[in-house]
């Protein structure tokens, strides 16, 4: 059998993560490749690649959307550099404290240059299939200028006249039909897969916290102060992972409005902590002879001689309580109507 | 969520006029968020009609091999047999008949339809690093990444331009690690040995 030329690829600008699952031990990296006929969306497992491809006469549309992933992740590198910046101000300044500022400052320096964040879905008469490799405004910009003009090579061009009223109308007629354009199942593993799991974690930590706190009011002892500070850097780690998820996914409003509360919330306490943490410091440099004696002196403090600590332990446990109950109830509701879902304007 | 066209991928709310193939994002009706759609020609395009089978031959003509009652259009690009409209798969210009078209898929000659490829070259490359840094797995998975890249050397790579350095790498790292445990096994025989 004669076999067809070797196809040339010439590859687009982008290269993003296809998520399927929250975790995933071989995350899949997904690249738009361009061949003389065809789009190839290529998922490389690091093992193995899988391949589609969107003939250029069958692509009707494609679409951009702004997201808040770019300034989540910013949020998020500004966070880590100010608790890496804390802790340097508190431990007097450790090298891997330092590397470890440098890297965050880096990365946010990495965000801030790659630009505002959008997802992009790619629409043919059987299917739609989002692209995930173009995760930013400026790569959509470059991948679409290569590939609008190879389309419209195989298409031609679209009268501009009236052509919003024809899409819309061409839109209502297409829906009207049997369901298309659903997504590929798995395909995004975006919107409508997530099942809150890192919400949950932070919200189940945050009551967590609440509890232990208030065993460390009445009761005092080193392990608990270890377990505190355990727990804080499990919640910080939890809120960043889910402010960082509910800007990719579909998440509940109220769910999403107590997430970025808790974030301020756990942020306030962090430096009110470490700004009272200071002041114990200076108060019993004398009589703790290193770090570990400092921190026995620390738990072993009773609230009525550290008025301070009692003030910031009560309102962290009302705090921990008033946001953790309600994400947890907010999280096991049925999903309800969705917000902004308006009949055609 | 189910994504439909002409809906907002956010919110599902319908688009105004001004989204379609607006010089930038507009916000969105519904919740806000900039959404831009561009429409393509195909959108409009009416679906093509089902193939009809060619009108019935005549005397002289020449018929499907698979449909003796159908006229033929055109060869097979694969085996040459006579093919009715009906038994025609256009394939980026290839003129394909049923059986070369799913022979071409069973032995992966024909690439347009290939989805999936196994990268040997780097599950070669993956055995020779990875479990060299845990040290004692190695003495397996050393020589078992020389065997795959051995073994998988003419086997095809990416249908992406890929070369075969992965294999090289694989290979450069594997033998030291090799030579590594043999010195090794040397040395304790030898110690054995004078012991």
């Amino acid at each position: 059998m004669a076999t067809p030329p070797e196809q040339e690829y010439l590859r687009l600008p982008g290269r993003g993560i296809r998520r399927e699952r929250f975790f995933s031990p071989a995350a899949t990296t997904s690249s738009l490749w361009l061949a003389e006929d065809h789009l190839l969306c290529v998922d490389n497992d690091r093992f193995g690649e899988d391949y589609r491809r969107f003939y250029y006469k069958d692509i009707q549309a494609i679409t951009v959307r702004r997201t808040r992933r770019w300034e989540a992740w910013n949020a998020a590198w500004i966070v880590l550099a100010g608790v890496a910046a804390g802790s340097m101000a508190l431990l007097g300044g450790p090298v891997f404290l330092w590397a470890l500022e440098g890297a965050f400052c880096a990365g946010l320096l990495v965000n801030l240059l790659r630009g505002p964040s959008c997802i992009c879905h790619l629409y043919t008469a059987v299917h739609t299939e989002e692209l995930p490799s173009v995760g930013h405004l400026k790569t959509f910009r470059k991948a679409m200028d290569l590939l609008a003009l190879r389309i419209r090579r195989v298409q031609g061009e679209l009268v501009e006249d009236g052509l919003g009223e024809m899409a819309q109308d061409r839109a209502l007629k297409i829906n009207a039909g049997e369901p298309q354009g659903a997504l590929r199942a798995g395909s995004t593993g975006g919107e409508g897969n997530y099942g809150g799991g890192a919400h949950r974690i932070l919200f189940v930590l945050l009551l967590l916290a609440g509890g232990v706190n208030s065993v460390f009011l009445s009761n005092r002892h080193i392990a608990i102060t270890i377990l505190n500070i355990g727990l804080a850097l499990g919640m910080f780690i939890a809120v960043l992972v889910a402010v960082v998820r509910q800007c990719q996914e579909e998440v509940r409003a109220g769910v999403r409005w107590l997430t970025w509360t808790t974030l301020g919330f756990l942020t306030v306490f962090y430096f009110a902590g470490i700004v009272h943490y200071m002041f114990v410091t200076i108060a019993y440099s004398r009589s703790a002879g290193s770090q570990w004696e400092l921190m026995k002196i620390y738990a072993a403090l009773p609230p009525a001689d550290a008025p301070w600590l009692a003030a910031l332990k009560i309102p962290f446990i009302s705090g921990a309580l008033f946001l953790g109950l309600p994400g947890l109830v907010l999280l096991m509701r049925a999903p309800g109507k969705r917000r902004g879902q308006t009949g055609l304007t | 969520m189910n994504v439909r066209f002409g809906q907002c991928t956010h919110c599902g709310a319908w688009l105004p006029k001004e989204v379609f193939n607006a010089p930038d994002l507009v916000g969105c009706p519904g919740c806000n968020v900039p959404i831009r759609v561009a429409v393509f020609p195909a959108l409009f395009a009416t679906p093509p009609a089902a193939q009809v089978p060619g009108p019935l031959p005549g005397e002289n003509e020449a018929t499907c091999f698979y449909h003796d009652k159908k006229r033929a259009l055109l060869p097979c690009d694969g085996c040459g047999r006579f093919l009715c409209a009906l038994c025609d798969f256009d394939l980026s210009g290839q003129h394909l008949c049923p059986s070369c078209l799913a022979a071409g898929k069973r032995k992966g000659a024909l690439k347009s339809l290939e989805n999936h490829r196994m990268l040997y070259d780097n599950v070669a490359l993956g055995l020779a690093v990875l479990p060299a840094l845990l040290l004692w797995p190695s003495i397996v998975t050393a020589p078992m990444a020389i065997f795959m890249a051995f073994r998988y050397w003419n086997a095809p790579l990416s249908i992406l331009p890929r070369t075969r350095i992965r294999y090289v790498l694989a290979i450069a790292l594997a033998v030291p690690q090799i030579m590594g445990w043999g010195v090794l096994f040397y040395f304790l025989y030898h110690r054995m040995g004078t012991g």
